[in-house]
């Protein structure tokens, strides 16, 4: 055995440096001490039982009658060793903050008298081996402590370095000490203050220690006066009882049990009351079990017997994965200085080893476990008609109990604890389960969620990255786009433009964006609204067969018409010296005006009719379906007369005869309007309007000084000036139309279908063709960009709807007029008011698309989910236009519009009187 | 960053039109078609999810407030969503290709008409009447309509005092331990500087760190109440808490403060409907935070706040405005008044009469019908 010491300290030579070689040599016995350090070079645990054991007046030796005592003494001979070394180590090595207590110091040199005791007590408990070992040990320990000391505080410094203090820095978030004791459990709070206070008290706190001394029988003990069962820790009234208590199965469990050590608890670590030998699962449990009756009666009992009670502090109980517990261990230990064979030290080494690990572990749990209740907000108390507390219920887990010790330790419970970081806090830390397998299972679980979240968020990162992406383009690119359009606008400014001669004729559009070629309305084909505007638009555009009647009349006319000017031009050359010099000037006019067709080259005073032009719906070509009435102008050199108005009317139908002889034509005068009208004669009438007129009028407007010259020359018989006027308006309008508006994308579409919504809804009737063209050609020029027909159509309603006609607004300004006039000033303010708020009807239904309504259609249906029945039905559109009542009306068109328009007024006449 | 960055070059190019339901950042109602670039908009998807399928108001205000069908409107709604990714197909593409997902939002190019915009598309044909009365009478108005400086006074007083108790609570929780509060921040009108006279109530947003349970909440009112109590006696009396869905009110005699209780974001899918506040009511809190720190940013002219309060006024005053939330009225009142050609702020009698030409315009539906 003091080889296997030797070989044992021969391991941990390291620590002993110096002193070794003449530490073995001259003490031989200290090599079972050394055994005993080198065993516990995981000393933390050994020491703390073994401490704890001498502190507590070796309860140990009371509990583990025939091993434990020896062990005991073995421990309580390698702490005390500690001890004295550590008293040493205290002059040496001041820096350890354990050491450095100068109180610390004080008691352990009072423990060495304690030593002494010990060894004394040992000694005296019958045990042959130990005896024999510990006797030599004592005798040499003066001499010993005072001849080491370089030695002794070597080695206790390089045990303290893996000493419990270690443990505790891991476990302790509170003070350290406190949790220390507690958990170490053994040494009662009280002692271990005296011990660090004093060595008087620990001399006075060591009084208890004697009876507690006495030394304990193997079991089965012998009966004593109180017939006390020290396994099983009650008293029996009687010797029958108790023997009958010896026999019973209670009592040869416990004992089988003690013999082969506590049972490892199913949890990981427990409390264990050593005074009653309950295991308790946690820290409240415990406190439980110590108010309880139960350990009470045991207290009592022990008071009675005079039998040292020990701490309530409870001790720390290794779990399952655990060879053995502390106190197994120290069973454990006796065992192997029994058996005194090299292979049992040596497990213990290991065992001790494997323990301090566990001992962590479970001093880690037990912090846990020491929790702070949480949710306290969360359980409400039931209480009964004279307001005590008679319940409680735990809102979160759905439980109830009547004891407020229940409720505290329900509160720091697990479940309670889950629920709380599910439904109230996620961030509060729940001790995962300390089971080896779900623990496993847990930390499963995290990898999968670590996993999962790191997608999580490289998905997410990915997400906003290319959102930023996106953000970034989108937020340029509206940027560029105002910016284009801003400057446009700047550069454009649509001031009042010259007479139509003047536009340049390809008017530049606003520019696109360099990005954007005009083929947007490609990249986004037809929206619903879109293939609503171009289906009603080609209804409403003239058949081919219309067209052709109409080109064929206006044709004609204008041949016959330049005839008449022929013949008339012929007719007045002669007389050129009778007539008035009026008629030559026109003949001259006349003559530059054919020189171009080549047939008359005579230098003969001017013609007097100069052309004909096409102006109106002709010229802008606006022709509906339906249309039957076009517009020409001829432009007489000079002031028409309504002379020259017949002179015309009587030649023409010759002339017409000439050019269709096949076609019969109808030749109206109508003076007042200073027009003919030519009809032809067949199923479908066209008529041509021929108004007279002479640029002459205007200039006679514009140059107002001259008027008065030229008014005094005017022929008695002049046509009518507001007509001859309106009809030179026309022609700047076509030339304007043609210049402006035949360019802008969609603009013409729109004013087509406006031209029939016009035509359609009374409501629109007023507003005048002109103002209807200019204020189309604006607002879509004004967008900036192309507009897809659906949009320019929307943007028009826009407009109007935030009130473009009201009084107050800008008005519209007529480029073909010198002086700033509103195209639409015709309308009254009714009119405006109607308009718009029919317009924020339509705008309304286009925007819930409801568009058909507007155009008074049917319903498109959207082409690729085409459904057969809503396609088929032709008889719809009576029937949106002719009810009016159904509960639907409001929405449909005609009649929903008069409707709406009413609406409109109401609520205006509301809002009128509200905000007054 | 670039969304960042961008947002810093272009700050004059905030508006457009979207039709996503993703841009519906409203305490309130849910459906905003007015789009700024609000700082971070960042959601989780579910949070979207959820959004897209919140029922949505329709806005539709005319210029005489004529409402259209609420059952056009559904049906009108209910057709018009889910349309694909047209949109997308029309943005410039970027380098790299911009890969858009199936949550991107559609991105409506065309503004609505806009006279102001269009300024110089439509010269004028005489001059403009004088205003000068209607400018004198909105002025009047707003100054009707601006809280008394005793209002200001003791909204402010209690604003403070209850900042400083959550602040307390912040920095020293105590025995309290229903609910951790993570930042207090004044929101709303009151923030703002927006508030009507005979409104007091100020809004606060707590943003919580645990999870917002209905009796956390009530705790946390209490707990507040009692410490004003504690740091006010006299008030004792007429103190008053009252604990409601999304959060709790504070009240005495003069004054009220909206306690709004939200959450951190990371919480926000966590929340189970039985036990918690509503998931959409606290992501609504979160987002009038953002929403008042991009007015503190962006908005604080001053014709801005008069123009919000009688927008505010009119919206009480006229049933067909009452779908516009404070946050679109925000919304508005900076576009009305700040974006325009010249950069200048308008004055407020333009701005007035564009916010309801804007409405009349279609700004809001614009989105509706513009894809299939």
């Amino acid at each position: 055995m003091y080889w296997s010491g030797l070989s044992a300290a021969a391991n941990a030579a390291a620590a002993y440096q110096t002193g070794q070689t003449g530490y073995p040599v001259g003490h031989t016995p200290t090599g079972t001490y050394t055994t005993q350090r080198a065993a516990g070079s995981t000393y933390d645990t050994g020491y703390q039982t073994a401490a704890a054991a001498a502190a507590t007046h070796s309860t140990a030796a009371g509990t583990y009658p025939s091993a434990a005592a020896s062990a005991t003494y073995d421990y309580g001979y390698g702490r005390t060793t500690q001890t004295a070394a550590a008293a040493a180590a205290a002059a040496y090595d001041s820096s350890k903050t354990y050491y450095a207590q100068p109180s610390s110091a004080t008691a352990y040199t009072g423990a060495d008298t304690h030593y002494h005791n010990k060894a004394a007590y040992t000694s005296a408990s019958a045990y042959t081996t130990t005896s024999r070992q510990t006797t030599p040990v004592v005798t040499p320990k003066t001499s010993y402590t005072g001849t080491y000391p370089g030695a002794a505080a070597a080695a206790a410094t390089a045990t303290y370095n893996t000493s419990p203090y270690a443990v505790q820095t891991t476990t302790a978030n509170k003070t350290a000490l406190p949790v220390y004791m507690q958990q170490t459990s053994q040494p009662p709070a009280a002692a271990v203050a005296a011990v660090k206070t004093a060595g008087n008290t620990w001399q006075t706190f060591k009084k208890p220690q004697v009876p507690g001394k006495t030394p304990k029988p193997k079991a089965p003990p012998k009966p004593q006066q109180l017939h006390y069962c020290d396994v099983c820790k009650i008293s029996c009234a009687g010797p029958q009882t108790y023997r009958e208590h010896l026999e019973g199965q209670k009592h040869k469990k416990k004992e089988a049990a003690a013999k082969a050590g506590p049972t490892p608890s199913r949890h990981g670590a427990s409390l264990r009351c050593e005074l009653c030998d309950v295991t308790c699962t946690g820290a409240d449990a415990y406190a439980a079990h110590i108010r309880g009756a139960k350990h009470q009666k045991v207290v009592k009992l022990h008071q009675k017997l005079g039998k040292p009670i020990p701490s309530t502090d409870p001790v720390v109980v290794g779990g399952t994965t655990k060879t053995s517990t502390t106190t197994a261990g120290a069973t454990e230990g006796a065992k192997t200085t029994t058996s005194g064979t090299t292979a049992a030290l040596t497990s213990l080494l290991m065992t001790t080893d494997v323990k301090k690990e566990d001992l962590k572990d479970d001093l880690l749990d037990l912090k846990e476990k020491d929790v702070e209740p949480v949710g306290q907000v969360y359980i409400e108390e039931i209480k009964n008609e004279e307001g005590k507390v008679i319940s409680f219920n735990c809102k979160l887990c759905e439980c109830r109990f009547n004891d407020p010790n229940a409720k505290e330790m329900h509160m720091k419970g697990r479940r309670h604890r889950l629920q709380y970081k599910k439904k109230v806090n996620p961030e509060l830390v729940v001790e995962v389960k300390p089971s080896l397998r779900q623990r496993k299972l847990q930390e499963e679980k995290l990898r999968r969620q670590q996993l999962r979240e790191e997608m999580w968020r490289r998905r997410e990162e990915e997400r906003l990255l290319e959102e930023e992406e996106r953000w970034y383009w989108e937020e340029r690119r509206r940027y560029e786009e105002e910016c284009e359009y801003l400057d446009w606008c700047r550069r454009y400014p649509r001031g009042p433009p010259g007479p139509p001669p003047m536009m340049p004729p390809g008017m530049p559009r606003p520019p696109f964006m360099p990005g954007m070629p005009p083929m947007m309305p490609m990249r986004r084909p037809d929206s619903s609204d879109d293939r609503h505007v171009l289906a009603k638009h080609a209804e409403i555009y003239p058949k081919e067969e219309e067209l052709g009647a109409i080109q064929k009349i206006v044709s004609n006319t204008e041949k016959a018409l330049k005839m008449v000017s022929d013949y008339l031009a012929e007719v007045d050359a002669p007389k050129e010296q009778q007539i008035k010099p009026k008629t030559k000037k026109e003949e001259e006019s006349k003559g530059e005006d054919e020189k171009k067709d080549g047939e008359k080259k005579e230098d003969g005073p001017p013609r007097m009719l100069k052309g004909v032009m096409r102006v109106g719906i002709l010229a802008k070509g606006l022709l509906l379906r339906g249309d039957t009435s076009v517009q020409l102008v001829v432009l007489c050199g000079d002031k028409p007369t309504r002379t020259l108005l017949d002179r015309v009317a009587d030649n023409l139908p010759k002339q017409l005869a000439v050019v269709a002889p096949e076609d019969k034509y109808d030749i109206q005068r109508v003076v007042e309007e200073a027009a003919l009208v030519v009809q032809n004669i067949g199923e479908q009438r066209i008529c041509v309007n021929v108004t007279l007129t002479s640029p002459i009028m205007r200039e006679q407007l514009l140059h107002d000084g001259d008027s008065q010259v030229t008014a005094v020359k005017d022929p008695p018989d002049v046509l009518d000036k507001q007509k001859c006027l309106d009809a030179l308006a026309a022609l700047r309008h076509a030339k304007w139309f043609q210049a402006r508006a035949n360019g802008l994308q969609s603009c013409v579409m729109v004013i087509r279908i406006l031209r029939d919504l016009c035509q359609r809804l009374p409501t629109w009737g007023p507003l005048n063709s002109w103002a209807m063209e200019l204020m189309c050609e604006k607002v879509i020029a004004s967008a900036g960009q192309h507009l897809s027909p659906g949009d320019a159509l929307r943007r028009v309603f826009e407009a109007l709807a935030s009130g473009l006609l009201l009084p107050g607004s800008p008005g519209l300004l007529d480029p073909c007029e010198k002086d700033p006039i509103d195209a639409a000033s015709p309308l009254s303010a009714q009119e405006r008011e109607d308009i718009t708020a029919s317009a924020q009807h339509a705008l309304r239904l286009i925007a819930f698309r409801q568009i058909h309504k507007v155009l008074g259609m049917d319903p498109i249906p959207p082409p690729k989910f085409q459904r057969g029945g809503r396609f088929t039905r032709k008889r719809r559109r009576d029937n949106s236009t002719g009810e009016g009542n159904d509960s639907e009306g409001e929405l449909d068109g005609g009649d929903g519009k008069k409707d709406k328009k009413e609406d409109g007024e109401d609520s205006k006449m509301d809002t009128d009187k509200e905000s007054k | 960053m670039p969304r960042r960055s961008s947002r810093r070059c272009f700050p004059q190019a905030p508006w457009s039109v979207y039709s996503s339901s993703s841009s519906c950042d409203l305490v309130g109602h849910s459906t905003i078609i007015l789009r700024f670039p609000v700082p971070h908009e960042s959601q989780s998807p579910q949070a979207r999810a959820g959004r897209s399928q919140g029922q949505r108001p329709q806005l539709w205000i005319s210029l005489h407030c004529t409402k259209i069908n609420r059952k056009q409107q559904e049906m009108v709604m209910t057709r018009g969503r889910g349309r694909g990714m047209r949109g997308g197909m029309m943005r410039p593409m970027g380098p790299g290709g911009p890969h858009f997902g199936p949550k991107m939002k559609q991105f409506v190019p065309r503004l609505p008409f806009d006279m102001v915009l269009c300024e110089s598309a439509f010269p004028r044909v005489k001059a403009a009447p004088d205003e000068s009365a209607f400018t004198q009478a909105l002025l009047k108005r707003n100054a009707d309509l601006s809280p008394t400086a005793a209002e200001q006074a003791a909204v402010l007083n209690l604003v403070t005092k209850i900042q400083t108790v959550m602040d307390n609570l912040i920095v020293d929780p105590g025995t309290f331990d229903a609910c951790q509060i993570e930042e207090v921040r004044q929101v709303g009108s009151y923030k703002k500087g927006t508030m009507m006279t005979g409104h007091n109530v100020a809004d606060i947003v707590v943003i919580l760190k645990t999870l917002p349970t209905k009796e956390a909440v009530e705790a946390l009112g209490k707990k507040v109440c009692d410490d004003l109590r504690i740091l006010e006696p006299q008030e004792v009396l007429v103190l008053t808490m009252l604990p409601n869905d999304r959060g709790f009110e504070i009240s005495n005699s003069e004054a009220t403060v909206r306690v709004l209780v939200t959450t951190i974001h990371q919480n926000l899918r966590k929340l189970d409907p039985e036990l918690h506040l509503d998931q959409k009511i606290l992501q609504s809190h979160l987002a009038a935070i953002r929403h008042s720190r991009w007015f503190e940013e962006n908005a604080h002219h001053s014709t801005i706040k008069v123009l919000i309060r009688l927008l505010r006024d009119l919206r009480g005053r006229f049933e067909g405005f009452e779908p516009l939330s404070p946050w679109m009225l925000d919304l508005l009142a900076h576009y009305a008044i700040l974006n325009n050609p010249s950069r200048q702020a308008l004055p407020i009698n333009s701005a007035f009469r564009r916010c309801l030409q804007l409405l009349a315009a279609g700004t809001l539906p614009a989105w509706v019908s513009r894809n299939q």
